[in-house]
């Protein structure tokens, strides 16, 4: 599939290359991220404000007093024509999470249910995935993970909570989330972490950056209520939970 | 002595904005920001900050403040029906909105109902003296980032104590000598108590009583407060965003 152009409103436009979650696809789309970033440290590309990534699009966000989708269009198509480049720094970060309290599983027996497994099942399923972290949206640290086991694939719910607790760790479709606050929210609670995943206390707030491999990790409640206590005092060590690749 | 606003009474829904939190959207952090920012640049035009000086939204119904300070300047912008205590047990002055008033210590800003479905801004003269995220003042209220006024009544957090920076205050009260740029397009209005007549659009103007500019968007009382003058709308923005607004409003007319 060819490049598209989209524009989006008079102060941005978006750059679609193709219509699929893949690794391929969302390499392109984080490679000309990165490259727009390099490029306006640079000094070129005056008047982008800033560039938002997605599974498949990238998002060029300008200001229209300065600068225009035609006059923008034409160098970024140069961009992409140079190559972009690829293979970009990951990390593989491990989740503590935990499975084993109805609280905090409010929706692990009727996905059991629906996928015709045990709750036991799922929870294996779900520890064994190839997670990667495609995007983040919606709210500051909200992760869009792709590469949960097909046998748990489901639509969401079709009655959306209109509170889901912070730290749930959730299924919906291909993929699993974990909710930075307390929000609403559609999809499946299975289990609750820990951690934070936005702490304005940290250095870098946002604990998931996109490309991340992500796995989870079980604990039972007493390890929980341990991290948890650490996390709300901001002495947990996070550090440890990251292996750069 | 440090100045502080203290809110002895909040409003409904009452936020630190500026001009939004910019440069974070690829980590889902939303931009924020004031939402009538044209609003919030006059508000920090009349009180000379810069245009992206954090001021106060107020939705639906505005704070009680009590000036903990010598004197502070403040902008109010919008449609708000402002009243002033001067005094303990002293009836509530009608105040005019769009325009500044300077306070004094003890005295307690009432900034009252927003009128329709508008919101509307303080801005205080040397601006807000609170620590910025991620660059920014303003309000993301899911994260908890900024300052929501409610949050603050009788207890300590940040906005109960904000400080005002030490180039506010008076320091602009006796300065009357300021020229503003008319700018094209200009309507001055008469302004209660301002002497002298407005300059034709397009040229400064040295009489102090009333002036419009692409800039300041500001005129001035001799007692030296500042008034915001209508230009082709309700409020004028630095000229491309007012040009803006003049296509929309002409827009909405033919459609």
């Amino acid at each position: 599939m060819s490049v598209r152009y989209l524009s989006c409103a008079d102060t941005a436009f978006t750059v679609e290359f193709g219509n699929e979650i893949s690794p391929e696809i969302n390499g392109k789309v984080m490679a000309l991220h990165a490259e727009i970033g390099r490029a306006k440290a640079a000094g070129s590309l005056p008047g982008v404000v800033e560039t938002v990534p997605t599974m498949r699009s990238l998002m060029v966000s300008y200001d229209p007093l300065a600068t225009s989708r035609s006059r923008l269009e034409p160098e970024i198509e140069a961009l992409i024509a140079r190559g972009l480049p690829t293979g970009m720094a990951t990390r593989r970060v491990s989740i503590p999470c935990c499975y084993d309290d109805a609280e905090f599983a409010p929706d692990l027996a009727e996905v059991a249910k629906r996928t015709k497994k045990t709750t036991e099942q799922v929870i294996a399923a779900h520890l064994a995935s190839p997670f990667k972290v495609y995007v983040l949206g919606f709210m500051p640290g909200l992760a869009y993970v792709a590469g949960l086991d097909q046998a748990l694939y489901l639509p969401r719910r079709s009655q959306p909570r209109v509170r889901v607790p912070r730290s749930s760790v959730a299924i919906a479709m291909d993929m699993t989330t974990i909710y930075p606050f307390e929000s609403p929210g559609g999809w499946h609670l299975i289990g609750r972490t820990p951690l934070w995943m936005f702490d304005q206390r940290r250095e870098q707030p946002v604990f998931l950056a996109p490309g991340d491999s992500l796995s989870f990790q079980r604990i039972d409640r007493k390890s929980f209520d341990r991290i948890a206590r650490d996390v709300e005092a901001g002495t947990f060590d996070w550090a440890k939970l990251v292996r750069n690749l | 002595m440090s100045a502080h606003l203290k809110v002895v009474r909040a409003g409904l829904f009452d936020t630190m904005q500026d001009l939004g939190r910019i440069g974070f959207m690829a980590l889902g952090m939303p931009t924020a920001g004031a939402m009538d920012r044209v609003a919030l640049r006059l508000a920090n035009a009349l009180c000379d900050n810069a245009p992206g000086t954090a001021g106060l939204e107020i939705g639906v119904m505005g704070p009680d403040l009590l000036v903990e300070a010598d004197s502070v300047r403040i902008a109010l912008v919008g449609p708000l029906s402002p009243g002033l205590v001067e005094a303990p047990d002293a009836p509530t002055k009608p105040l005019e909105s769009d325009r500044t008033h300077l306070l004094k210590r003890g005295q307690v800003l009432k900034v009252g109902m927003v009128e329709g479905s508008s919101t509307a801004y303080l801005a205080v003269a040397g601006g807000f003296a609170l620590p910025p995220f991620m660059g920014s003042l303003s309000t993301y209220a899911r994260a908890g980032v900024g300052g929501q006024i409610q949050h603050f009544v009788g207890r300590t957090a940040h906005l109960h104590r904000c400080r005002l920076c030490a180039a506010g205050g008076d320091a602009r009260a006796g300065d009357d000598r300021t020229k503003f740029q008319v700018g094209p397009g200009a309507r001055p209005r008469r302004v209660a108590g301002a002497e002298g007549h407005a300059a034709a659009p397009g040229r400064i103007a040295d009489d102090p009583a009333i002036a419009l500019g692409p800039v300041g968007h500001a005129g001035r009382c001799p007692q030296g407060d500042r008034v915001v003058i209508g230009c082709d709308g309700r409020f004028g923005g630095d000229p491309p965003e007012a040009a803006c607004l003049r296509r929309l409003v002409a827009a909405c007319k033919k459609g």
